[in-house]
C-alpha cells in the first residue's frame, strides 16, 4: 500500500508538471480570462441598467424635500435595488434566500461568473484531461510505466496530478477575477474577497473532480484521444440534460436519475448550511470515486 | 535449471484471430533466449504477454514466480524495451529517466539514469527533448531505461532494429556483457544476431510454437557440419564417407561439402578433425567451416 501511494504521488507530480508546462494549460487559462471578461462586461451592462433606473427615480424626486423624506426615498430605492438584484440573481445564480443572504456582499458579476463557470467547468476538465491515458495508449508510451508500477497507481496518480492542475487553474483564475473585483469595488473588502475566493475555489474543485473522474474513465476506454473527447462530451451532455429534464418534471424515473448527475448538486456547493454543502460535496466525491473504481477495474484488465 | 519465465498453454485471441495459440515454453534463469519467427508469427504478442502488456485469453505465464498481470508484480524485476512504444515527446531524456528510475524504486535514481545512458552511449542526451532524438537514439534511450535498476529479467523487442552497423555492434557487445547476470529475452528478425547472442530460442509460426530448445539443438550442431572448399582440387568423397562418424557426405554447388554425422558415440570434433585431415592430405584448400545449420536455414525449414 505504501508503494502504491508512493508511486501514485510520483506519477501525480510528473503529470501535474507535464500539464502545467504544456501550452494547453495556458490556453485554458486564457479562455477563462476571456470568458470572465465577457461575463463581467455583460453583468456590468445589466448593473448599469439598474443604476440608471434608480438615477432616473432620484432625478424625479423633489429637490426641496426634507432630510427625512430624502432618507425615505433612499430606503425605498435601496429596497427596490435589492429586489431587482434578487430578481437578477434568481435567474442567473440562485433563488435560495439563505444562499443569497450569505453572498449579499459579493459583487453580482462574480456570482454570475461563478455560476456560468460551473456550467462550463466540465468542458474545461474534458479539454484538460481527455488524452491523459488515451494518448499513451495510442503511442504505447504507457508500456514504459506499467512495468514499473500497478496500473491502479497510474490512474490514481494521473487523477491526483490533474486535480492539482485543476486546483491551480481554478484558484488562479478565481484569484485573478476576485482580486480585480476587490481592487475596483471599495465595498468588496479584502476579508470578504478572500472568503469568497476560498469558497469558490473549494466548490469549483469539488465539482471539477467529479467530471475529472469521468474524463479519465473515457480516456482509458479509447485509444484515439478524439474519440475519448467526443464520448466524454456526449456523456456530459447526457448528464446535464438528465438534470435539466429532472428539474422540470413532476416525478418519475428522470426525477430520480438526476441525482446521479453532478450538475444536480451545484446549487448547494456555496450554501451556508453545512449539511447541504456537505451533502453536495459528498455526492460529487462519491461520483468521482465510483468512476475511478470502475476505471481502475477496466485499466487493470485491458490490453495496453 | 530453474525457469525464469514459464508459459503454459498460452493463448491470445484478437476477435476470431488467434495471435498466440497454446504456446508452452521455459526460459532458463540466466540464459539469453531468442524469440524467432516470420511476420505475424506471434513473437511480439508473446513478448507483450510476458511483459504483462496484454492479458492472455487462455493459459498462464509465470515470470520469476509471479503473474505479470498481477498489480505491481514486475516492479524492479523486469526491464522492457517495447518494440513500438514512443518516448514522451516533450520530456527531456534525463528527467524522464530519473522519473522512471524512481518508479522502479532504484536507489540514487539520477546516478543510475546517467550510468544507464552512458552504457548505451547516450550520456550527452541528458537535456535533449525526446522529440529531437533520431530513431536510433530513441532506441538506445529505450534500452537504457530497460537497464535501470539492473533487473533480473530483461526483455528486448527488436533491440537493434533501425540502428547503424556500428551502434548495433556496440549494443550487441552490451547485451553480451549482460549475459550471465540477467535472464535476457530477445525478440528479433535478425537471425544472425540471435544465433550469435542466444543460448536458446523458440521458433514460432502462425501463433504456434514450432520448436524450442538450446541453440546447439536448433541448429543441429551435433548432426552435421559444412566445409567450404577453395581451389580446384576435388575432395576424396569415398574416403570421407568411410571415415568413422560420417554418415553421409555430399558436395553442393559453390564447393560446399556437407557432412552428416551418424551420432554413434563419437564426438563431432573427432569427425571434423578426421575430415579436415583427409581434405588437406588430398590437397584441398579450406576457406570456411561451419557446424550445424545456419539458424536462418533452420527457421526456413521449420516455418
Amino acid at each position: 500500500m505504501v508503494t502504491f501511494l508512493r508511486d501514485s504521488a510520483l506519477i501525480a507530480r510528473h503529470e501535474a508538471r507535464r500539464t502545467l508546462a504544456s501550452v494547453r494549460a495556458l490556453v485554458l487559462l486564457a479562455l477563462f480570462v476571456l470568458f470572465s471578461a465577457l461575463v463581467a462586461l455583460a453583468t456590468a451592462a445589466a448593473a448599469r441598467g439598474i443604476a440608471s433606473a434608480v438615477d432616473e427615480q432620484i432625478a424625479q424626486g423633489q429637490p426641496d424635500a426634507s432630510a427625512e423624506e430624502r432618507a425615505q426615498l433612499h430606503a425605498q430605492l435601496d429596497s427596490e435595488f435589492q429586489a431587482r438584484r434578487g430578481e437578477f440573481l434568481a435567474v442567473w445564480f440562485s433563488s435560495d434566500p439563505a444562499l443569497l443572504e450569505a453572498v449579499k456582499d459579493v459583487p453580482v458579476f462574480l456570482l454570475v461568473l461563478f455560476k456560468l463557470s460551473l456550467l462550463f467547468l466540465p468542458a474545461y476538465v474534458a479539454l484538460l484531461g481527455y488524452d491523459a491515458v488515451s494518448a499513451e495508449l495510442a503511442d504505447r508510451g504507457l508500456r514504459y510505466v506499467v512495468v514499473r508500477t500497478a496500473r491502479g497507481a497510474v490512474l490514481l496518480g494521473k487523477f491526483a496530478g490533474l486535480a492539482a492542475v485543476l486546483l491551480s487553474l481554478v484558484a488562479g483564475t478565481q484569484g485573478l477575477v476576485i482580486g480585480w473585483a476587490a481592487f475596483t469595488d471599495p465595498s468588496f473588502g479584502p476579508g470578504v474577497a478572500f472568503v469568497t475566493w476560498a469558497r469558490f475555489t473549494l466548490s469549483g474543485l469539488t465539482y471539477g473532480v467529479a467530471w475529472l473522474a469521468l474524463t479519465l474513465l473515457c480516456s482509458l476506454l479509447f485509444r484515439v484521444p478524439m474519440v475519448s473527447l467526443v464520448v466524454n462530451g456526449l456523456v456530459m451532455f447526457g448528464l446535464w440534460l438528465t438534470d435539466l429534464v429532472g428539474s422540470v418534471s413532476d416525478g418519475g424515473l428522470v426525477r430520480v436519475l438526476r441525482c446521479a448527475s453532478p450538475t444536480h448538486y451545484t446549487g448547494d456547493l456555496l450554501h451556508p448550511a453545512l449539511a447541504r454543502f456537505g451533502l453536495s460535496a459528498l455526492a460529487c466525491v462519491a461520483f468521482a470515486s465510483v468512476l475511478l473504481a470502475a476505471g481502475g477495474a477496466i485499466l487493470r484488465t485491458r490490453d495496453v | 535449471m530453474d525457469a525464469a519465465i514459464e508459459l503454459v498453454q498460452l493463448g491470445k485471441r484478437f476477435g476470431s484471430h488467434a495471435a498466440v495459440d497454446g504456446v508452452s515454453l521455459r526460459v532458463p534463469t540466466g540464459s539469453c533466449f531468442g524469440l524467432i519467427g516470420p511476420n505475424g508469427a506471434g513473437k511480439t504478442t508473446t513478448f507483450s504477454l510476458m511483459c504483462g502488456f496484454l492479458s492472455p485469453t487462455s493459459g498462464s505465464i509465470s515470470l520469476l514466480g509471479v503473474s505479470p498481470s498481477a498489480p505491481g508484480a514486475l516492479k524492479g524485476r523486469v526491464g522492457v524495451l517495447p518494440q513500438d512504444a514512443r518516448l514522451p515527446q516533450w520530456e527531456k531524456v534525463g528527467s524522464l529517466m530519473v522519473h522512471w528510475a524512481r518508479l522502479s524504486a532504484v536507489g540514487a535514481p539520477e546516478e543510475a539514469a546517467r550510468e544507464c545512458l552512458r552504457k548505451v552511449g547516450m550520456e550527452g542526451a541528458w537535456d535533449t527533448r525526446c522529440h529531437a532524438l533520431s530513431h536510433g537514439m530513441a532506441r538506445r534511450v529505450g534500452i537504457a531505461q530497460a537497464l535501470l535498476g539492473a533487473p533480473p529479467v530483461i526483455l528486448l523487442d527488436e533491440p537493434t532494429a533501425g540502428l547503424d552497423p556500428r551502434v548495433a555492434a556496440e549494443l550487441r557487445a552490451l547485451i553480451r556483457s549482460l549475459k550471465g547476470q540477467h535472464t535476457l529475452v530477445i525478440s528479433s528478425h535478425n537471425l544472425q544476431e540471435l544465433e550469435e547472442l542466444c543460448d536458446g530460442a523458440a521458433i514460432l509460426d502462425k501463433g504456434r510454437l514450432v520448436r524450442a530448445g538450446p541453440m546447439s539443438e536448433l541448429t543441429a550442431q551435433a548432426e552435421q557440419f559444412t566445409v567450404v572448399l577453395a581451389g580446384a582440387a576435388a575432395p576424396p568423397l569415398e574416403t570421407l564417407r568411410a571415415l568413422p562418424g560420417c554418415a553421409a557426405v555430399t558436395l553442393e554447388a559453390g564447393g560446399r561439402l556437407v557432412v552428416q554425422l551418424d551420432g554413434a558415440g563419437q564426438l563431432p570434433e573427432h569427425a571434423i578433425a578426421a575430415v579436415l585431415r583427409a581434405l588437406l592430405d588430398a590437397g584441398c584448400l579450406v576457406s570456411e567451416l561451419h557446424r550445424g545449420k545456419r539458424l536462418e536455414q533452420r527457421v526456413l525449414e521449420l516455418t
